[in-house]
């Protein structure tokens, strides 16, 4: 039962994590830091679109693994 | 453009629609599906991007910078959350046959009316507004496209005179026909969800044409949109600025509660989905689509003020762009794709209000004031058909007398933030037991309170219906209370509704929660709902108290779900719980069963009401709900208990199989053993025998004495096989000891040499001595008698495959680490690569096939090994084919001091 119940907060506590990580990424004060452009594309796009990878990624990556 | 070719293709589009609707519908109920339903799930949640996201996100780009991608921002962050959160409330849904929002705060907090039909009527508040930006984002884009412009606020054409009118008529028939066949409205709308998903596709694809065109058609690049707009008109998109923070937190927190909160999510999401391992697709296919259709967002936005004169609206630049550039086929495209954006949110989001309205407001009031529901079972379907046709007009009213004056970005926010009222009773409901329901209905009634001050009630001023003194003195002239700016505080007039609306919603739910009590009953759902995930028997988790014949339920039962759903739900009850006595009382495991099924089909507060009506029911005491707990936690006890179990024997089976294993391995060894040593014994014995028997027969044989000494060669020759068997059987068993004494190792070494002089010599070989002088001396804690037969061994061995040219023994020492290295390094026959692994094998030599007479027992090797082994040491082989080989023995060195 410990070992059943230490997976499922384990998942809970990543996923969570993952949660205020991207929270904070996509808010004050990182949203601000961006400045310029880069190729004349503005940083702050180049930062937001990462970030969206990113979550993307890590969600497309969750979906592979087994059930729970 | 020509009007009936817009109005042709738009009505073309619907019928495609209509007939994918109908296929996917009849396919799915006759168990084929052309798709995964995963990925029209996935596709269906899309349908959060509206109107709004067609065309009011360039607006609001133009006005607000970044402050547009706000509100697609907030549904992605939480993507990781929909595990955890969005699961639990599918399966409260699945398990508690629940299928609108109201219908789950109702059923979560006593299965209260006053609650079911107050979060209704607050919904049909919040959301009617957005649907009335969709029938104007319709109308506006099909006159933009037909006429060049769009007359806001146009009353001369109203109702007969108006197409957005018609469109409303027609949404509203496509919805009585494909969602609205049957009473239960927790049924699955497998063709809903599909015309859905093509929806979803269609204004993508739409999209990024647009976008595509004004990029890299009428520009040369993200980079040359940029470039060309210059710092003036770009500036606003170089970074965020500081001071907006609020904003965008606010609007991140909007977005985040909308993609779950909003009718049409909550629909598609909780209510449309068949498996929750669903949820991991859409997890990741909804971030990509969100992204996809925000990409070309500013680039539009940028060409728009570039390329357009400033009469054209920025939340029609979309259209604008390409008409101006006389790109008819793209510009009808694009309309197609507003269309198609505003159409999907318009007949999903109507559907869930109509539910609401039935099962929430009208089935629950009639149920107070009839005696008999049975006589009036075909009123909940027929209300929610009329229902529909209701929320459209309205809608279509909101649209003419208020929604046209705003940008479709305005009005979206302001439901949005009707719909963030709700979020504190959801969260309470899924997490905290001790959330009531007095505590949901004051958080509620203020919350929309102050949400209708400070965001409705400006709109009324801006259309001229209240005095503007009221927006710039404030209620009763008091300038605390401005409706946008409350309590002096100074945000965007949505942050500022949002906060206040949603900060004294969150304290006086909670505040009131913790200081008031909370009926057993309630208390009863509570631990069921946020404990869901620990039960397996739902029926058996909610306590009932009462008296009625299980016929009466099953005779109500038939009126609102026919014959075969009840008999099905019969049959359901029966294999888990056994036969119905009918002629004893009812079990309240049968009395949940059958409230569950019909709160899927009248709402939950409609089915107690009417359960309450039939039977008659005691009140719940919290004795009895304690007694369920305790008998909840003991089972789910046992059942950890019983799992640990289940995982030791799990184990224990393991070794078992392991130790199994070894045992047959073992035997197979011993197998083995038994018939290589009878043959290595028969052999020579046959051997023997033949020789014992011509002697006897020619006792004047001239080879006589060849003969005996052959016979006396294999008598030693067995005599040493049997002698090596019991050493090797002594050496294994542990009966003999090694002696542990000082000894030098250099000097064994000499000791074996020169025992082997005169064999050495007889085959002239020469032997090189190697070893250092300094390690000469060394000594380790050994058996001198073994270690002396471990060397005459290897020795031996270098003898007996020497070459017969040139044969030579070196003798080798090294100092590897803490121990000594003792080499044996001959030039003779060597070893071949695929039998140097099996050199030390019991009777190799026996089993190699290549040999045609074995040099020796094949045991040799076997002992060395061992008796090196019991020195703590190790042995070695190096080999090349034809070579050589080099035997290694490390040992121990002693430690002194």
């Amino acid at each position: 039962m410990r070992k059943l119940k230490s997976m499922d907060t384990k998942v809970r506590g990543w996923l969570t994590g993952v949660f205020v990580l991207f929270f904070l990424l996509f808010n004050a004060p990182f949203i601000y830091l961006p400045k310029g452009t880069v190729g004349g594309v503005p940083s702050i796009l180049i930062y937001i679109v990462t970030n969206w990878v990113l979550v993307t990624f890590f969600m497309w990556w969750f979906s592979t693994k087994s059930n729970d | 453009m020509q009007a009936w070719v817009v109005i042709m293709v738009s009505l073309s589009y619907l019928l495609v629609l209509f007939a994918a609707a109908h296929f996917i519908d009849k396919n799915a109920r006759s168990g084929k599906h052309f798709l995964d339903y995963k990925w029209i799930y996935a596709m269906s949640i899309p349908v959060y991007c509206t109107a709004w996201t067609f065309y009011g996100s360039v607006g609001k780009a133009v006005s607000d910078g970044w402050e547009f991608l706000a509100i697609y921002l907030g549904p992605v962050v939480t993507m990781p959350l929909w595990w955890l959160l969005v699961r639990k409330l599918i399966r409260i849904c699945e398990i508690q046959r629940i299928s609108t929002l109201p219908d789950l705060i109702s059923s979560r907090y006593g299965k209260s009316v006053l609650i079911s039909v107050l979060s209704s009527v607050f919904m049909i508040i919040g959301i009617i507004p957005y649907i009335s930006i969709q029938l104007k984002a319709i109308t506006s884009s099909f006159e933009i496209l037909v006429y060049g412009e769009y007359q806001s606020f146009n009353l001369s054409s109203i109702f007969l005179n108006d197409s957005a009118f018609y469109l409303a008529i027609i949404l509203a028939v496509f919805i009585v026909i494909f969602v609205f066949r049957t009473i239960e409205t927790t049924d699955k709308h497998y063709g809903m969800m599909g015309a859905i998903a093509i929806d979803s596709l269609v204004k993508l694809v739409a999209f990024l044409a647009v976008g595509l065109f004004v990029t890299y058609v009428l520009f040369n690049g993200f980079g040359d949109v940029f470039q060309k707009a210059g710092p003036v008109l770009s500036q606003s998109f170089y970074q965020i600025p500081s001071e907006d923070g609020f904003n965008w937190f606010f609007l991140l927190l909007l977005s985040m509660s909308a993609i779950l909160l909003l009718p049409r999510q909550f629909q598609v999401i909780v209510s449309e989905n068949t498996s929750e391992q669903h949820l991991k697709t859409a997890g990741w296919v909804f971030p990509v689509y969100l992204l996809l259709i925000n990409l070309f967002v500013v680039p539009i936005a940028l060409a728009g003020q570039l390329l357009l004169p400033p009469s054209i609206h920025p939340d029609s630049y979309v259209l604008a762009l390409p008409l101006q550039e006389g790109n008819s086929g793209l510009a009808l495209l694009t309309f197609i794709g507003g269309f198609s954006a505003a159409t999907g949110m318009i007949i999903v989001s109507t559907t869930a209000l109509s539910t609401i309205i039935s099962n929430n407001m009208f089935v629950p009031l009639i149920l107070k004031r009839v005696e008999n529901m049975r006589l009036y079972a075909s009123l909940p379907l027929r209300s929610r058909r009329l229902a529909v046709f209701v929320i459209l007009l309205l809608a279509y009213l909101y649209y003419k007398f208020v929604a046209d004056r705003f940008s479709i970005v305005s009005i979206g926010l302001i439901s949005f933030a009707a719909m963030v009222q709700f979020l504190p009773s959801i969260i309470g409901a899924l997490f905290w037991k001790d959330a009531n329901r007095k505590g949901v209905l004051a958080g509620l009634i203020v919350g929309y309170i102050i949400w209708g001050y400070t965001l409705v009630l400006p709109t009324i001023v801006e259309i001229g219906w209240l005095p503007p003194s009221f927006l710039t003195e404030g209620l009763w002239g008091m300038e605390i209370l401005r409706p946008e700016a409350l309590f002096g505080i100074e945000l965007s007039p949505i942050s500022n509704g949002t906060f206040w609306s949603l900060f004294l919603n969150f304290v006086l739910f909670f505040g009131i929660s913790l200081y008031s009590d909370q009926a057993p009953k309630e208390r009863n759902v509570a631990e069921f709902y946020v404990d869901i995930f620990k039960t397996s028997a739902p029926d058996q988790q909610l306590v009932w108290k009462g008296t009625t014949k299980p016929q009466n339920l099953l005779d109500v039962s038939e009126d609102l779900l026919g014959k075969p759903r009840t008999q099905q739900a019969l049959v359901q009850y029966e294999a888990t719980y056994g036969k119905i006595n009918f002629s004893k009382q009812v079990e309240s495991t049968f009395v949940n069963h059958i409230e569950r099924m019909l709160a899927g089909a009248i709402g939950s507060a409609s089915a107690r009401l009417l359960i309450a009506s039939i039977a008659k029911e005691e009140e719940i005491e919290l004795s009895d709900v304690m007694n369920l707990l305790r008998e909840t936690s003991e089972i789910s006890t046992l059942n950890s208990e019983l799992k640990i179990k289940s995982n030791e024997l799990s184990k224990r089976t393991m070794e078992l199989e392991r130790a199994n294993d070894r045992l047959q391995n073992l035997d197979k060894e011993k197998d083995d053993f038994i018939s290589t040593v009878t043959h290595e014994l028969r052999t020579p014995l046959a051997s023997i025998k033949a020789f014992v028997e011509i002697i006897q027969d020619n006792p004047d044989l001239e080879e006589k004495d060849q003969f005996l000494d052959t016979i006396n060669e294999e008598i030693d020759r067995m005599t040493r096989l049997i002698n090596q068997v019991l050493d090797m059987e002594k050496l294994e068993s542990g009966v003999v000891t090694i002696e542990r004494k000082e000894v030098i190792p250099y000097q064994i070494l000499e000791d074996s040499l020169a025992s082997m002089a005169h064999l050495l010599k007889s085959k002239n070989i020469e032997l090189i001595n190697d070893f250092p002088e300094e390690l000469q001396n060394l000594t380790i804690l050994g058996d001198q008698d073994r270690l002396k037969q471990v060397f005459i061994n290897l020795i031996s061995n270098s003898v007996k495959y020497s070459r017969p040219e040139c044969p030579r023994i070196e003798i080798r020492g090294e100092h590897v680490g803490s121990q000594l290295e003792i080499s044996i390094i001959d030039n003779g026959r060597g070893i071949k690569e695929e039998n140097v692994g099996m050199i030390f094998d019991k009777f190799f030599q026996a089993r190699d096939q290549t040999l045609k007479k074995p040099k020796g027992t094949g045991l040799g090797l076997s002992i060395t090994k061992r008796i090196v082994e019991l020195h703590n040491g190790t042995i070695g082989v190096k080999s090349k084919w034809n070579l050589g080989s080099t035997f290694s023995v490390k040992l121990p060195i002693m430690q002194r001091g």
